[in-house]
């Protein structure tokens, strides 16, 4: 999948899951900080979009400081997700 | 002073025992009562366990042939009042039952969901699916003892039975009840178990609070109940006295509806009011039951508070959590836990925390593996909750009645009744949100003129006025309740702080109840929507409000039907009064849910039946002193608040002054007749049935427009009328001038 589409993907699915209304994927820079600052989310977001992640996808998303890098910015996802999916697939895995 | 609350009577229903003593005693030897979760199959679920009550027969509790409608919670709540009320050997006309819960009989709505697909509910199905609501266990505790003069029904997520317990000492102060029955009571459940396992905030091990192996909370079932009775009565009549509950204080962080606020900060702070409500200082309290979940957040915050509050006594108060062999039994642990702290306090034993080997606070003293055997004076019992609710509840050692202070208390019942005379209240603003729109102040006069609703016409879409982030993952009734809660409060002129919410919900959250127990049913627990869960306890909605207006007093719901309203009005008048908090928003909101206008079906009118609707009203409650003092120009005093049986005397005054008026949410044909015995046959009548919509929560639109036309001079006067053929609510207004 082209990487500009996945990042354009998974912050479609980030809004979606998170519930957060009013914004847009324009508003989502793709090197800004998911939590803390930036988009501000909170450990109870990182929870809930690991199980949106899982669920679109099909994987895993590990705990701890592994996790904390994986959601440090739609980049750092986008770049996570692609490392995950089969070299051949595009979209979405649907189960 | 005000005078203390004598406790007479403790009843528990738990994992370790099916009664107070048997309970008591394997906590102070150390025994924990989690085993595997039996009761529903726990799935993919990471935990495995829970402290289940064994050998439950809920048959065997309720009535003959009544079992099929009955659910465990209430039969556990039922074996834990009646053994409260035995222990306490009184009897009384005037009593009143206070529970606290948060899921009430969703074990049994769980089965009903569970049985099939949704779209072809037969009768029998409806009825199991409708077991949730937290009051139908209420009403079985007050039938089971003979029937009640005042009944609620709160919910604070997992503080919500030590507010009850606060509640109950408040009716007495108010002089409104002689003994109250106030206890908590929930039995676990699909929704829950799954819940907290989504957040990661379950222990797969038996569970350790203040341990530095600590991993989560361990959940558990059971109730819990106090009898409360006023210290003078209990002397007067000989009663043994187990100890007194010499203060309490509620409060809400309005910080986040899982994290509790990091410093314990305003933990510290609910301690620190508590003691000054009873009257002591660190130095007189020996024991602390403390929350204590056993996750990191909970645990590491509340130890901060302790520190903040005790001071250097932090080394020499004895602490423990009781969580580690009850479970956490959510709305029941507030009650259980304040009946482990009164029962530590009788027979001089602070109970431990069992499993706790490495602590991680060392400085506080922990209880670690057994009772120990102590004198203790007075001892804090904490609870705290999603969306930041709680409780600390002060008790005391009740000191040997000498023959002298019997005499004394003997002599005082034969005079007349002391006259209590509780303290005025007014309502200072209102909001109400009907399909016409929104409307606050003085605005609210247009309800009772706009037309009736077209069906299926609802209020503005309620989530457009509020922040969108803010007001993430909040569901319509919880956007509702904001919007008319910051409205009233603008109307009042009040800054929010200090100021606590009680919402009436006649159902909760179920759409999204019922989404998340099928999803993690279909699909696994690891699937389940981990960040919905909080949003799905009855007092999310106060919760979400008070964390989005900044409401520091007590955020709680209430569940009484479609008297939520009316229900809240009358629990928010009596913690004010408590000074709980400098002013309340009491209303109820009712959000549009699919699934209850399914199961339901279309509201039935006079006029023929309708499709449901939402919205609600809120109105700003605080004491007439307060308002007086802050310069509050004119409100509305409210007089009382009444649930009447057909063919009753009118529990209202007749009207005095010129212009009354009379507001009405029924259609009931025993309203004509209650105002005519009551004098109130000849005022005028205004409807709001129709302008405001069609939903549980039309009877707060009648509050509302009833304290605006006497606020805003339509009517010196107002009686609001709501409820059916069963019986009906009446609330009374006059107009208060205030400026001297």
């Amino acid at each position: 999948m082209d990487p500009q589409a996945l990042r354009t993907e998974l912050k479609r699915l980030i809004i979606d899951s998170l519930d957060l209304r009013g914004r847009t994927e324009a508003d989502i820079d793709d090197d800004a900080p998911l939590f803390g600052d930036g988009l501000k989310l909170d450990s109870l977001d990182a929870l809930q979009l690991a199980v949106a992640l899982e669920e679109r996808y099909g994987l895993e998303i590990p705990e701890g400081e592994e996790s904390r890098r994986i959601f440090a910015s739609v980049s750092a996802l986008a770049t996570y997700v692609a490392s995950k999916l089969p070299p051949v697939a595009s979209g979405q895995v649907t189960d | 002073m005000r005078e203390r609350v004598a406790i007479t009577g403790v009843g528990m229903v738990t994992a370790l025992g099916r009664d107070a003593r048997t309970t008591f005693d394997a906590l102070n030897a150390g025994t924990r009562g989690f085993r595997p979760v039996t009761l529903f199959d726990p799935l993919d679920a990471r935990a495995r366990i829970a402290a289940e009550v064994a050998g439950l027969d809920v048959a065997a509790v309720a009535p003959e042939g009544r079992a099929a409608d009955w659910s465990r919670t209430d039969a556990m709540a039922v074996l834990a009042a009646r053994e409260a009320s035995q222990q306490a050997g009184v009897a009384t006309a005037r009593l009143g039952v206070c529970l606290g819960g948060t899921t009430g009989g969703m074990l049994e709505t769980e089965a009903g969901l569970l049985a099939g697909p949704l779209d072809r509910i037969d009768p029998a199905r409806a009825a199991r699916l409708l077991s949730h609501p937290l009051d139908l266990t209420t009403t079985r505790v007050a039938e089971a003892l003979g029937g009640a003069a005042r009944q609620a029904t709160l919910c604070a997520a997992c503080s919500s039975s030590a507010l009850a317990v606060a509640e109950g000492a408040a009716w007495l102060a108010e002089g409104s009840v002689d003994v109250v029955l106030a206890g908590g009571a929930d039995a676990l459940c699909r929704l829950t178990f799954f819940g907290f396992d989504a957040l990661g905030a379950l222990d797969p091990e038996p569970c350790r609070p203040f341990d530095v192996a600590r991993h989560g909370l361990g959940l558990g079932e059971g109730a819990g109940f106090l009898c409360l009775e006023r210290e003078s009565a209990a002397r007067a009549r000989g009663a043994r006295i187990l100890a007194l509950l010499a203060g309490a204080a509620l409060g809400a962080e309005a910080h986040h509806i899982t994290h509790p606020e990091p410093s314990g900060a305003r933990a510290a702070e609910l301690m620190t009011r508590a003691l000054a409500a009873a009257e002591l200082t660190p130095l007189d309290i020996d024991y602390v039951n403390a929350h204590g979940t056993g996750t990191e957040a909970n645990d590491a915050m509340e130890a901060r508070a302790f520190r903040a509050a005790l001071g250097g006594e932090v080394a020499r108060v004895l602490v423990s959590s009781s969580k580690a062999q009850l479970g956490h039994t959510l709305g029941a642990a507030g009650a259980l836990e304040a009946a482990v702290t009164v029962l530590a306090l009788e027979r001089g034993i602070a109970p431990p925390t069992a499993g706790l080997a490495s602590p991680a606070d060392p400085e506080l003293r922990h209880v670690m593996e057994r009772g120990v055997p102590a004198r203790l004076r007075a001892a804090l019992s904490c609870s705290f909750g999603f969306g930041g609710t709680g409780a600390v509840l002060v008790f005391q050692e009740a000191p040997i009645a000498s023959p002298d202070l019997v005499a004394r208390a003997r002599s005082g019942s034969d005079a007349p009744p002391r006259e209590l005379a509780p303290a005025a209240v007014v309502v200072t603003g209102f909001s109400a949100a009907t399909p016409a729109g929104t409307f606050a102040g003085q605005a609210v006069e247009r309800v009772l003129d706009a037309p009736a609703a077209a069906p299926g016409v609802s209020a503005a879409d309620p989530l457009a006025t509020l922040d969108p982030e803010r007001s993430r993952r909040f569901d319509r009734g919880a956007a509702l309740l904001t919007s008319l809660a910051e409205r009233a409060l603008v109307d009042a002129r009040l800054e929010a702080n200090g100021v606590g919410i009680v919402s009436g919900t006649a159902f909760g959250s179920v759409e999204r109840s019922v989404r998340f127990v099928l999803r993690a049913a279909e699909r696994g627990v690891r699937r389940a929507n981990p960040a919905e869960f909080p949003h799905l306890v009855a007092s999310a909605a106060s919760g979400n409000a008070s964390i989005y207006a900044g409401l520091t007093g007590p955020a709680l719901g209430v569940s009484a039907g479609a008297a939520g309203a009316e229900a809240a009005l009358s629990v928010a008048a009596a913690a004010v009064r408590m000074r709980h908090a400098r002013a309340f928003v009491a209303g109820a909101a009712e959000g549009f849910d699919p699934i209850v206008a399914e199961v339901l079906g279309p509201l039935p009118t006079p006029s023929g039946s309708v499709p449901r609707t939402e919205g609600g009203g809120a109105l700003v409650l605080e004491l007439e002193a307060a308002a007086r003092a802050r310069g509050v120009p004119s409100a509305a005093r409210w007089l009382g608040t009444w649930w009447v049986g057909p063919g009753e005397p009118c529990p209202a005054r007749a009207p005095e002054r010129e212009r009354a008026l009379v507001v009405s949410a029924t259609a009931s044909p025993e309203a004509p007749a209650l105002l005519r015995r009551g004098g109130w046959g000849d005022c005028p009548e205004r409807s709001v049935l129709g302008p405001a919509g069609f939903h549980e929560a039309v009877s707060a639109v009648a509050l509302v427009a009833a304290a605006a036309a006497v606020v805003t001079g339509d009517a010196d006067e107002a009686l609001a009328l709501s409820g059916s053929a069963r019986g009906l609510w009446v609330t009374h207004f006059e107009r208060a001038e205030l400026a001297s």
